[in-house]
This record gives structure tokens, C-alpha cells and sequence, in this order.
């Protein structure tokens, strides 16, 4: 009786066990192609996500970015910074989390500015997309942040340069009347400071080209101011460039 | 009337299995026969050859009057499925139950249905009283419910030709009684046979109609019950008396 | 059966002449196989007969064996695995814009090759050796012949339902080898540098091709076909209880060979750009 009883016992231990091991087995069928079904369905170009994508952008300092902190391209804006991290290795920096709209093409190698938008200072993520095209920009790609401390600086350098500049040409213009061979001088002295702004410009990094570009024209205007002058020094002076 | 099973003249001299020469025998549906000798009289030949695992050398060996060589698949496979075959190493598939030894072979090829098949398993089970063990694994049965087992799984498609080769070694007599009767009840049927191949023919008088004896791959001896009883051929006087003494070489 | 199979496989002597006996062997062995093989596929005619319900089981237990009961074990190589491959990585790699080589690092070493490979070797150590020892045991028991005389083909019975839950088994502890890969990894690139997750995995499925994915899929199959097949043919070989763990133990050595040899091969035809 008792072994009978036992017996029964293992019955039905073996049946709940074969029960579970189909779930289990199917489980274990089941998941790896619902994974393997869902990655081919990716690469074939169906998307479940939504019509925003999250990139990273790696800073140095989040003195002027913060949570909210609007993205744009050229001023048309994109999206806002969601998430802002501290990363401790190998050295300090942050890993700001943008969540931006999929309608603009970027590129993978596109910079991201952290500039000020106005006078008063409030930050702005600005993304520039570089000048080849490589491959798109995708969700939870790290874009390297470009603080808006150095374009800071580069910029009052190109001023200074620039306040130079039109220091020499009023110099120039107060001493032309009076001495023919000081104007060689005077060039060879405004060439150099062009030289300079130039320098500046190549030495800076090139994800900023754009920013810089605006500054490149103006060292062009002055670069053909020069040459201006080195032709027709008379006519320039007392007829100014505008009146050409 | 046409033999269920013949052998004409047939020769084995294949390396590795018991050779035999000009065996000739016929078994008409419903007759069981014994098979006996000693030790190397190509006993062990005969139910490879019936089961087509061994192709003769010479001869033929005819089921129903057609032969059995060169069956195709299906051929093959029908002419299997109309015999049962049960071997002293029983051989029951270690890794399925009781119940699913015996059923195997109708759910792989059959059309019937899982019910059908249960009931049959189970009647099966129930008469040869291991209905208990349905789900016991082969490894926690005693001898005899081995023995059981690999009988009802020989005889679950019902075949025409039982072949029972050394089946009884090591078994205790009196556990095996019960499976007696039940082979005594297929003996019985007119349109079953059986075939013995075994040491110890007296065991098998009661339900065996012919009995045939090998020696050196020939038959030495063929004949009813009551030849084997009464005749004076010398081989069976020596293999009855069990004695070293006469025409076979014992080693 | 098999005997019989031997003892009909043409003997290639005229090539002994030429090329020695080792060479004799493995040309005897090829052609031996190559009929195994054919008689498999032979036998594949009788398939429409046979009653599902009857291998169902078998496919359940074969899975739960070689794929459920290998998980953990697969799942902590494939997390060691991927922390050697990230630390390899992370320390012969230019440290700056790291995290753009990451992924790609990843997806290459381990889902293109490691993934596949290394889940090969831990079935063939645990279910091939085990499929080989079963059917040495089950011919020497006679259970073979059991099944053979009961008309059911032991190929079919023993060798289909293993493909089947060899395939599907491989084919998911792949996946699961690549999945706690790549978290081993990560975990383990976080003693470095940081990286969000959603990050790592939003890279890491792009960094996944559509080869790499098809290369996932062929892989199974071949390994899920070659494994039982290969273990078939040699736990029938021993004709003794003696001869057992010889032809057990062949049975790995050439299933490791022939699955590392078949993995270069799919590589080379799914990877190599001449072929594109």
C-alpha cells in the first residue's frame, strides 16, 4: 500500500515535470528567435522606435549645459537635452543625453557646439554637420561636444586682430598723405596680421571650420584691402572700397 | 496450403555469425517450432536470416512463398510488421518507459490513433501484470518485468510469426509462470506461430508442435512432440540424455 | 547494419598504391561517411510515415539535454569570454574613441566567430560524447536491433530528432552565448570607461550585419546537423564493449576537427570580399 502510494507520487512528479519541461524548451526556442526574427526586421529597415533618437555628446564641462538645453542645427532647433551624466574614467568629463528628431540628416562625424544663443547667455547645443558626408548619424552615437569656451576664445583673439587691423588702417590712412614709403611698410604690417588671423584659423580645430569660416571672409575682405592697396593706394584711399 | 515461413537449402558462410549449409524447413501458419542444438550448431544464424538481417549465402528463405531478398523499403517494412521478435538481451529502449517501449513501434509508423494505441498498450500491460510499471524506466524493473515488457512490445502489432530466441535465460521459473500462459494462449491460436530457438526444447513441449535440431549448421533431427519424445536418432538421444558420450563433439 | 554498410563500401585501394595507408584511411573513412551519409538521406524517404508524436519526445528530452541543461554553463563561458575579449580590446586598442570600435569589436570576434564556435565546442563536449556513448551502449543492449527489427529505422529515429533539437539548441545558446557575451563585456568595459547601455546596444545592433545574422543561422544548422550525425556514425562503430570509448572518443576528436574546418569554411564564403 505504501509503495503503491509512492509510486503515485512519482506519477505525478513526472508529470508536472514533463509539463514544465515543454514550457521550458519552448521558452527556450521561442526567445532566441523572437531576438533573432526582431534584429532581421531591424536590418531590413523596419523600425519600432519613435520619431526621436537619443545621441551622446562627450563634454568636457557642463558649466553651460544643463538639462532642457535646447539642440539646433543653423538655428532651427531639434530637440532638447534630456539626461547629463558625469563619467569618472579615464579622467572626468560628461556624457550629455540628446533626444533629437530623426527629420534632419546628420552625420556621424557632425560636431556638437555648445555655444550661447544671445547676449545674455542662454546655452544652446549647436550641431554642424561636417563638410563630407559619411554615414548617418544613428541612435546612441557619441558625438564629441566642442566647448564654447574655446570658440570664445578664438573669437576675442580674431578680434583683437582685427581691432589691430583697423588700428594700422587708420594709421595708414592718417599717414599715407604724408609719406609714400611708409605705405610698404604699413602693408608688410597688415599682411602679418592677416598672417596671423590665418594662422589662427588653420591652427583651430576643424569641426569648427564653419564657425570660422565668417572670420576666413573677413581676413579675405582684408586680404583683398591689401592687394587693393598695393595696386591703386591712391584711389583706395581717397575713393574707399565701397565707391569701387 | 502455402508455409507461413520456409527455408529452402539455405547456406550461410558469412565471417562472424554460425555457419550453416542445406537447411530446409517449412512452418505452416499456426505451428510452433523449436529450435535446438548445442553451442555453435547455427541456432544463431537462423532468426537473423528469418528477420533479414543476414542474407543467405545460398538458398532462399520464403515468407508466404515469396522470398525475402531484395525487398525494397516498404517492402521491408511490411514483411517486418508481420513478425515480433524477442532476444535474451530484451533490448528494451532505456530512456522510455515501460509504456512507451511497448507503444513505440505503433505510434512511429501506424495509422492509429493515441487512443487506440493506449488501449492496446494497456491491455497488453494489464495481461501480462505490468500495468503497475507503465512509467517505471527499464533500469527499475525486475527480470521478468524486462521479459514482459520486450514480449508485449514484440507482439503489440499483433504479428503472424512470434520469434522467441534464448528469451528465458536467467529468469526464475516461477516468476515467469503467468507470462507462461499467456504464450500458451498465442500457441493455441491457429493463425499465430511461434518460434523457439533455445538450449532446453523440454521446456517448450507443451505448446510446440515441431521440433528441429542443428548440428554443425545442419538439421540433425526433425520431427513432432512425439518423435521428440520417442525417436532414437543419436543426436537427440545425446542432447535428451545430456551426455558427452555419442555423435556430437562437446568441447 | 553498419557492417554490412562496411563490408560494401568500395575499398579505393587503387589509390593506396599511390598516396600510403593514412591517406588510404581518411580517403576509406570519407567514402565510409559519405555512404553513412546517403544512407541517412535514403532513408529520408520513409519520413512521410512516421508519426511525429513519435519523436516529439525524443526532440523535447534532446533539447532540454543539449540546450537547456548547457545554458548556465554556456552562459558563464560566454561572459568570461567576452570580458577577455573587451580586456584584449581595451588594452591593444588606442584608448581615445574607444566606444565607436566597441561594438564592432564585439560583433566581430564574438557573434561572427567565438559565438558560434565556442557553443559548438560545449555541445560536442557535453551531448556528443553523450549521443555517442548512448548508441555504443544502445547497440551493444541490442536496443538498436530492437528498433530495427520493430521496422522502425534507428537513422530516422535516433538521428532525426537529435538533428532537429541539435539545431534548434545550438541555434539558441548561440543567441544566448552572444547576449551574456556582450553583457560580460560591458560589464566589464565599465571598469574603464563608461558607455549608457542603451548606448552599447543601440551600437551593438547596428554593428550586426545582415551576414553576421545569416552566418548566426547557417552555423546552427550545419553544427546542428554535422554534431549527431557525425557522433551516430561512430557509436556505431564498436563492435565490443572494449571498443566503446574508442570510437567515443574519435567521435569528438572528428567532430571538433570537421565543425572548426566547416567554421573557417562558412566564414570565408560569408566574410572574404572576393567572393562578394
Amino acid at each position: 500500500m505504501m509503495l503503491r502510494f509512492e509510486t503515485h507520487k512519482i506519477i505525478g512528479g513526472i508529470r508536472q515535470g514533463l509539463g514544465r519541461v515543454e514550457y521550458r524548451v519552448g521558452l527556450f526556442v521561442i526567445i532566441p528567435a523572437v531576438v533573432m526574427v526582431f534584429l532581421i526586421l531591424v536590418k531590413l529597415g523596419y523600425t519600432l522606435a519613435s520619431s526621436t533618437m537619443d545621441v551622446y555628446v562627450k563634454v568636457n564641462s557642463i558649466t553651460s549645459l544643463k538639462k532642457g538645453t535646447p539642440v539646433q542645427i543653423k538655428g532651427y532647433r531639434l530637440g532638447r537635452v534630456v539626461d547629463i551624466r558625469p563619467v569618472f574614467k579615464p579622467a572626468l568629463h560628461f556624457l550629455a543625453t540628446l533626444r533629437i528628431s530623426r527629420d534632419i540628416e546628420l552625420y556621424e562625424d557632425c560636431a556638437a557646439v555648445i555655444t550661447n544663443q544671445n547676449v545674455i547667455g542662454d546655452p544652446v547645443v549647436e550641431l554642424r554637420n561636417p563638410e563630407t558626408k559619411g554615414f548617418f548619424l544613428r541612435e546612441g552615437d557619441v558625438i564629441e561636444g566642442i566647448e564654447s569656451g574655446s570658440i570664445e576664445d578664438i573669437t576675442a583673439k580674431v578680434n583683437i586682430l582685427l581691432t589691430e587691423a583697423a588700428a594700422i588702417m587708420t594709421v595708414y590712412r592718417e599717414v599715407s598723405q604724408e609719406s609714400r614709403q611708409d605705405i610698404r611698410r604699413l602693408v608688410t604690417g597688415l599682411a602679418d596680421s592677416v598672417a596671423n588671423v590665418n594662422a589662427i584659423i588653420q591652427n583651430s580645430q576643424k569641426d569648427i571650420l564653419d564657425i570660422i569660416g565668417s572670420m576666413r571672409r573677413t581676413s579675405q575682405t582684408l586680404d583683398e584691402v591689401s592687394a587693393e592697396i598695393k595696386k591703386h593706394p591712391m584711389k583706395f584711399l581717397f575713393q574707399g572700397k565701397g565707391e569701387k | 496450403m502455402v508455409p507461413l515461413l520456409e527455408f529452402r537449402n539455405v547456406a550461410v558462410d558469412a565471417a562472424g555469425s554460425e555457419p550453416i549449409e542445406g537447411v530446409s524447413f517449412a512452418i505452416a501458419a499456426g505451428e510452433n517450432a523449436v529450435f535446438f542444438g548445442v553451442e555453435g550448431s547455427g541456432l544463431k544464424t537462423v532468426a537473423p536470416l528469418v528477420l533479414g538481417l543476414e542474407e543467405p549465402s545460398g538458398g532462399d528463405v520464403l515468407h508466404r512463398g515469396g522470398t525475402i531478398r531484395g525487398l525494397d523499403y516498404l517492402e521491408r517494412l511490411r514483411y517486418k510488421n508481420a513478425i515480433g521478435y524477442l532476444h535474451g538481451d530484451y533490448g528494451l529502449i532505456s530512456s522510455l518507459t515501460v509504456e512507451q517501449n511497448i507503444s513505440l513501434r505503433l505510434e512511429y509508423y501506424s495509422e492509429y490513433l493515441p487512443e487506440e494505441i493506449t488501449a492496446i498498450t494497456e491491455r497488453l500491460m494489464a495481461e501480462l501484470r505490468i500495468i503497475d510499471k507503465r512509467t517505471a524506466r527499464p533500469v527499475q524493473l525486475t527480470r521478468s518485468e524486462i521479459f514482459r515488457t520486450a514480449y508485449a512490445r514484440a507482439v503489440v502489432h499483433d504479428p503472424e510469426l512470434l520469434i522467441i530466441e534464448f528469451a528465458f535465460v536467467d529468469q526464475s521459473p516461477l516468476n515467469i509462470r503467468s507470462f507462461m500462459d499467456v504464450l500458451k494462449a498465442r500457441g493455441a491460436d491457429p493463425a499465430k506461430s511461434v518460434i523457439f530457438m533455445t538450449y532446453e526444447p523440454q521446456k517448450f513441449v507443451d505448446f510446440a508442435d515441431t521440433f528441429i535440431m542443428l548440428y554443425n549448421g545442419r538439421i540433425v533431427f526433425s520431427g513432432s512432440r512425439q518423435d521428440f519424445f520417442d525417436s532414437d536418432n543419436p543426436y537427440l538421444v545425446q542432447y535428451r540424455s545430456t551426455s558427452l558420450r555419442g555423435p556430437m563433439a562437446i568441447s | 547494419m553498419m557492417d554490412d554498410e562496411r563490408k560494401t563500401t568500395p575499398s579505393g585501394g587503387s589509390v593506396a598504391a599511390y598516396v600510403g595507408a593514412p591517406l588510404l584511411r581518411v580517403w576509406r573513412g570519407t567514402v565510409d561517411f559519405a555512404a553513412y551519409v546517403v544512407s541517412i538521406v535514403l532513408s529520408f524517404r520513409s519520413l512521410r510515415f512516421i508519426r511525429l508524436r513519435s519523436i516529439s519526445a525524443t526532440i523535447l528530452t534532446q533539447t532540454r539535454f543539449t540546450g537547456i541543461d548547457a545554458l548556465p554553463f554556456v552562459i558563464v563561458i560566454a561572459v568570461l569570454v567576452g570580458g577577455v575579449v573587451i580586456i584584449q580590446g581595451m588594452t591593444n586598442l588606442p584608448r581615445f574613441g574607444i566606444e565607436g570600435y566597441f561594438s564592432n569589436l564585439m560583433v566581430i570576434i564574438i557573434a561572427r566567430e567565438l559565438g558560434p564556435l565556442v557553443t559548438a565546442l560545449i555541445v560536442i563536449t557535453r551531448s556528443g560524447t553523450a549521443i555517442a556513448t548512448e548508441i555504443a551502449t544502445q547497440k551493444w543492449s541490442r536496443e538498436i536491433l530492437a528498433l530495427e527489427i520493430a521496422g522502425i529505422d534507428p537513422r530516422l529515429y535516433i538521428v532525426i530528432p537529435r538533428i532537429v533539437a541539435f539545431s534548434l539548441s545550438i541555434f539558441s545558446l548561440i543567441i544566448f552565448f552572444d547576449t551574456a557575451a556582450f553583457l560580460g563585456g560591458y560589464l566589464i568595459s565599465l571598469a574603464t570607461l563608461y558607455m549608457p547601455v542603451g548606448a552599447f546596444f543601440g551600437n551593438l545592433s547596428q554593428a550586426f550585419s545582415m551576414k553576421d545574422l545569416l552566418a548566426t543561422i547557417v552555423k546552427s544548422m550545419m553544427f546542428g546537423v554535422l554534431i549527431p550525425l557525425i557522433s551516430y556514425y561512430y557509436g556505431m562503430m564498436p563492435r565490443s564493449k572494449s571498443e566503446i570509448p574508442i570510437y567515443v572518443s574519435r567521435a569528438v576528436s572528428r567532430t571538433l576537427f570537421t565543425i572548426i574546418v566547416l567554421n573557417v569554411l562558412v566564414s570565408a564564403l560569408l566574410y572574404f570580399s572576393w567572393l562578394e
